[in-house]
């Protein structure tokens, strides 16, 4: 196979796993496992907002650099890119049937929109009731937890603002849980705030965030880091708003 | 007693299920992965049962449990373990502390935010160390193994 078809594949492979939440050591471990099994001496750099792929082999050196414009995390691709990953290393199959199956897992389905419906209100439910809420609690959280899930919905198709999700939401749920304070004896609005927050807060982002950090990876690290950072400095002024608005002129 | 782990067991069961059908995990082994979830849930607990919120040693030795579990099921299912992870340590994962540094900034409580932000900061830290230590370990244990059946 010619070595920018080679090039080809593994940038696009690299550039999925960057769009679908893969740690970055996978992302440049793919790549390169990838480009050696063809024979190629390769070097890629994975950053969360881009990577840049360079190859050297017959035909000189080639270089390829991908920008990553929006991302979100989807385990399932993650999962079959990995399993592409090793039987291209193993079988070394065709470009055509490597570039179909990158196109099949890019557009593989997902959970129909009931299920992301019912799991957002579920995580509010759950976890209203884990940090300490009553069953009242729980039942206002769980309707926070669809809205949020409406407002995931309508943001997931067009990409305008990514922190606007994330205002709206905090927004949503400061304005409504003190409205089911106020209108549900014995409810705790503090604690329906965090329960439905749970959905969007990046707790597991921050996490990823120091694993690339004590992987090396400095600079993914630090940039995960200040993503999450920027995403609950977004949600806390969205709640702090909803909660002034309501305590200035709702009641 | 009992009672409340089972209760606790089945409440991380869901709250690591749900996230993880969020995040498009992929079906056959969802069960699996909400397992892991209400596994490490329950050992960080069973150290102190009578409080939600986990101290470090507690989320770490819940972490490197979902750690171990999440290569173990990896083999098992012929899968990356970063499937089993993500939703196993969303019980533990201090996502509330950091809303809730930011929300004591924005209410001016300066030291509650100190606060919030430094166990925020600590308990991400252990459960990226807790998993780093296991995937070393199994890395470890599977070159020495290759090495040996090689001889």
């Amino acid at each position: 196979m010619e070595q920018e078809k080679i090039l080809e594949i593994a940038v696009k492979a690299g550039t999925i796993l960057l769009r679908f939440g893969a740690e970055t050591y996978r992302v440049e471990d793919t790549i390169n496992r990838i480009c050696k099994s063809y024979g190629l001496a390769c070097e890629a750099f994975a950053l969360p907002t881009g990577v840049f792929v360079s190859v050297e082999g017959q035909e000189g050196v080639s270089t390829i650099c991908k920008r990553i414009p929006a991302r979100t995390v989807d385990l399932e691709k993650i999962a079959r890119l990995n399993d592409l990953s090793r039987r291209i290393e193993k079988n070394k199959p065709e470009y055509h049937t490597i570039m179909a199956e990158l196109e099949a897992i890019s557009h593989c389905p997902t959970y129909p929109r009931l299920a992301l419906i019912l799991s957002y209100a579920f995580t509010a439910f759950v976890y209203a009731l884990l940090f300490g809420g009553n069953l009242r609690d729980a039942g206002s959280t769980l309707v926070v937890g669809v809205l949020l899930s409406f407002v995931r919905i309508i943001f997931s198709k067009e990409i305008t603002f990514p922190f606007i999700e994330y205002f709206i939401g905090g927004f949503i749920s400061g304005l409504i849980s003190s409205l089911a304070a106020s209108l549900i004896p014995q409810t705790n609005a503090y604690v329906v705030i965090i329960g439905a927050l749970t959905n969007m807060v990046p707790g597991v982002a921050l996490t990823n965030g120091i694993r690339d950090l004590l992987h090396g990876d400095s600079v993914s690290g630090l940039t995960k880091l200040g993503e999450a950072l920027m995403v609950v400095a977004v949600i806390a002024a969205g709640t702090g708003i909803g909660l002034a608005l309501w305590f200035s002129g709702g009641r | 007693m009992i009672i409340d782990f089972i209760k606790y067991f089945i409440l991380a069961f869901i709250g690591s299920v749900a996230p993880a059908i969020v995040i498009n995990i992929e079906r056959r082994v969802l069960i699996w992965a909400g397992l892991g979830g209400a596994l490490g849930f329950c050992i960080a607990l069973s150290f102190n049962p009578a409080s939600l919120s986990f101290s470090i040693p507690q989320i770490f030795c819940g972490t490197v449990v979902v750690g171990i579990y999440s290569e173990i099921m990896a083999k098992v299912h012929k899968t990356p373990s970063t499937v089993f992870l993500i939703p196993g340590i969303f019980p533990l994962v201090p996502g509330i502390a950091a809303y809730q540094t930011m929300q004591s900034l924005v209410e001016n409580n300066t030291q509650q935010a100190a606060a919030y932000a430094l166990n925020t900061i600590f308990k991400a830290f252990t459960i990226a160390f807790g998993i780093m230590i296991v995937t070393a370990l199994f890395r470890f244990f599977r070159k020495a193994l290759k090495h040996r059946f090689s001889q």
